[in-house]
């Protein structure tokens, strides 16, 4: 199974996939500290649909493993006042581990 | 010039605000790109909405412009004929926007190949997959004669996006069809249309010989053993890419070498090679020796006077590439493949040929280039520019644009950047709507000599409009007739009709670009008055504007619009 910063890479790197694909102006420059959503989230509701969509297709690819982030669980931590990078990554890997 | 913005305008029944996004990452400032409201196509289409400088892209789903078709999609029987019907009434939407928008961008129709429709999916008469091959080609009929309708060839992004180019779990989400490798695979195609709507696209073809024209080293192992041809995989993918390089002249794109060889050894190859298929009438100019690369093709582009950024080098060794890469900036030098069977499939996939609306002058291009060279050459022989251009025996023909001139004129509107007053770059509707205004002459200029036809080559647009003032708006010269006093024969003309409408005063207005300084250069020594600006140029019709005397001006006598 994969582990905790495994999953973290793997979260950083669809980011930094997505920024290529942004006017430079809208480009963020991703850490394991940046809020992905909630306060000072950087994704809006389009931008987070996008990045649900790639971590699955990630996790599938790197790891094997058919993940659905639609499952309500997951969608409740976009709940919280502010959900980071790392935060959300401990999250998919307990989900992925459990 | 001053950039101006243009408008892009999104319009679709499926969400476009991740294309939009990879838009701007690559467009730049000069465009704005506005995303119209989910699944308003026919709305947005039927209104009087306009605008003559926007820009439309249509992306739409085959199932949204016919019904008859979704219910094929439901596994419903459909008639081919309704559904034919349902996409003429989309082309009708169509043509009638293409009167208020300045250009559309319509995607061709798709369905996942993957999907499944049983064993009469391509039947003629009703199978899905057959009525979307149906719907398309209606499609491009329908608005083949519209110039500003582009239609787009949407298959090749979802072949280069892969499996993954349909991704059902960002329909869910977020009613986005395509992943953003489709899209960007789309604003690469809106990139390159662009680019090759203005005059941007690439004119002549430099060639490496070994290993890029043939296999092999000519100077090591013999023309008789290269690799060419016969029962050979790679033999046969160098012929299939010089097919492809030939065909590419045909249609007007100008072919040369430059190889470091002895240049015997390898004109023996080229002339002598049975399966050669490029010969050395092929080639408007060669540089076959020992000498940098990079220099051998600024000298060629010189002797063709065309720009840098309209030439593209091919070698099969990066160090040369990266050498004329290094040196010659402007030049694209593509990455090319290692492996040889590639090089023709690479040849295709580089979208920087415009083949779209070749003219006569487009398929003459090379044997032009060739006369030119020859009269250069005899340059040499002569002691004074005045008495080589009187041993030209030049003939210029100057004549009201007509119809069988208006491809060609348009052609120059948009393709002409060193030799161009105004660089207007009209859309044929535009520059017709124009040339038909009573006040308003376009004039064609076609030049000849003792060496050959270099065809219609200049245009002169001029404002006679009420005021003692008559305006050039347009002064437009190929670079192929630059410097034998055409310029002049130009002005010329433009006088006389001024004069035949009684105006006081010639005037033209220099606006700037990048590259059209030859323009400036040539107003600067015209005789012509400039202006503290710099910029404006005048003529007092108190004095005649003389046809150079080294040529014979041939033009109708009666010259003035009824």
């Amino acid at each position: 199974m994969p582990t905790p910063e495994t999953i973290e890479q793997l979260v950083l790197g669809v980011l930094l996939r997505m920024n290529e694909d942004l006017p430079a102006s809208e480009r963020v420059a991703w850490e394991a500290s940046t809020p992905i959503v909630g306060d000072g989230g950087l994704l809006d509701s389009l931008g987070m649909a996008n990045f649900l969509v790639q971590v699955e297709e990630a996790v599938e690819d790197q790891c094997g493993i058919d993940l659905s982030l639609s499952d309500q669980d997951l969608m409740d931590l976009f709940e919280e006042s502010s959900l980071t990078v790392r935060a959300f990554s401990s999250s998919l890997s307990r989900k992925l581990n459990s | 010039m001053s950039q101006t913005t243009q408008d892009l305008h999104l319009v679709s029944d499926f969400n476009l605000a991740n294309f939009a996004n990879v838009l701007k990452s690559k467009v730049g400032d000069g465009w704005k790109i506005r995303l119209g409201p989910l699944d308003q196509v026919v709305p947005f289409l039927s209104s009087t909405e306009a605008d003559p400088k926007g820009h439309v892209w249509i992306w739409t789903r085959p199932e949204r412009i016919s019904p008859t078709f979704h219910s094929a999609l439901q596994y419903r029987k459909a008639e081919a004929d309704k559904v034919l019907m349902e996409v003429d009434h989309f082309a009708d939407l169509l043509l009638a926007a293409a009167k208020r928008w300045h250009k559309l961008y319509v995607p061709l129709w798709q369905i996942p190949a993957s999907e499944s429709y049983g064993a009469g999916e391509l039947n003629f008469a009703s199978g899905v997959h057959a009525l979307v091959l149906r719907m398309n080609a209606r499609l491009c009929e329908r608005v083949a004669e519209v110039p500003n309708i582009q239609v787009m060839l949407s298959d090749r992004w979802t072949q280069q996006a892969g499996p993954k180019a349909w991704s059902k779990r960002l329909w869910y989400l977020t009613k986005t069809l395509f992943p953003n490798e489709v899209f960007q695979a789309a604003a690469n195609d809106f990139l390159s249309t662009r680019k090759l709507a203005q005059g941007h696209g690439i004119k002549l073809i430099v060639l490496d010989l070994d290993d890029t024209l043939w296999g092999g080293i000519v100077g090591d192992e013999g023309w008789q053993n290269l690799r060419l041809g016969g029962h050979d995989p790679t033999g046969e993918s160098f012929v299939d890419f010089q097919r492809a390089l030939k065909g590419l002249k045909e249609r007007g794109i100008m072919l040369a070498i430059a190889s470091k060889n002895e240049e015997s050894t390898a004109l023996e190859a080229i002339e002598k090679h049975p399966e050669m298929i490029l010969r050395r009438s092929d080639f408007v100019a060669m540089r076959i020796d020992w000498n940098d690369k990079a220099g051998n093709i600024r000298e060629m582009v010189k002797q063709l006077n065309i720009g840098e950024g309209s030439v593209m080098f091919i070698d099969d060794n990066p160090v040369e590439r990266s050498r004329v890469q290094t040196f010659l900036p402007e030049v694209f030098v593509p990455e090319w493949p290692a492996n040889k069977l590639l090089y023709e499939q690479e040849l295709r996939r580089l979208n920087v040929f415009d083949l779209g609306s070749a003219s006569a002058e487009d398929a003459r291009r090379t044997l032009l280039y060739k006369e030119e060279g020859d009269r250069e050459r005899s340059k040499a022989g002569t002691d004074s520019v005045e008495t080589w251009l009187r041993s030209l025996d030049m003939k210029i023909t100057a004549q009201p644009v007509n119809e069988a001139d208006f491809t060609r004129v348009h052609q120059l509107f948009l393709k002409t950047n060193q030799f161009n007053l105004s660089t207007r770059r009209l859309s044929e509707k535009e520059l017709q709507d124009w040339m038909d205004h009573a006040d308003h002459e376009l004039w064609s200029f076609r030049v000849s000599d003792q060496f050959g036809d270099a065809g219609l080559t200049g245009v002169l647009g001029l404002d006679l409009g009420s005021g003692p003032t008559a305006l050039i708006t347009d002064l437009i010269l190929s670079c192929r007739v630059m410097g034998r006093r055409v310029e002049e024969t130009l002005l010329h003309v433009a006088y006389t009709q001024a004069l035949s409408r009684g105006k006081e005063m010639l005037k033209a207005i220099y606006l700037p670009t990048e590259r059209n300084k030859p323009c400036l250069d040539f107003l600067l020594r015209s005789g012509m008055h400039t202006a503290d600006d710099g910029h404006t140029f005048t003529w007092s019709m108190e004095q005649p504007y003389s046809c150079p005397g080294s040529l014979e001006l041939i033009m109708p006598a009666a010259t003035t619009k009824p």
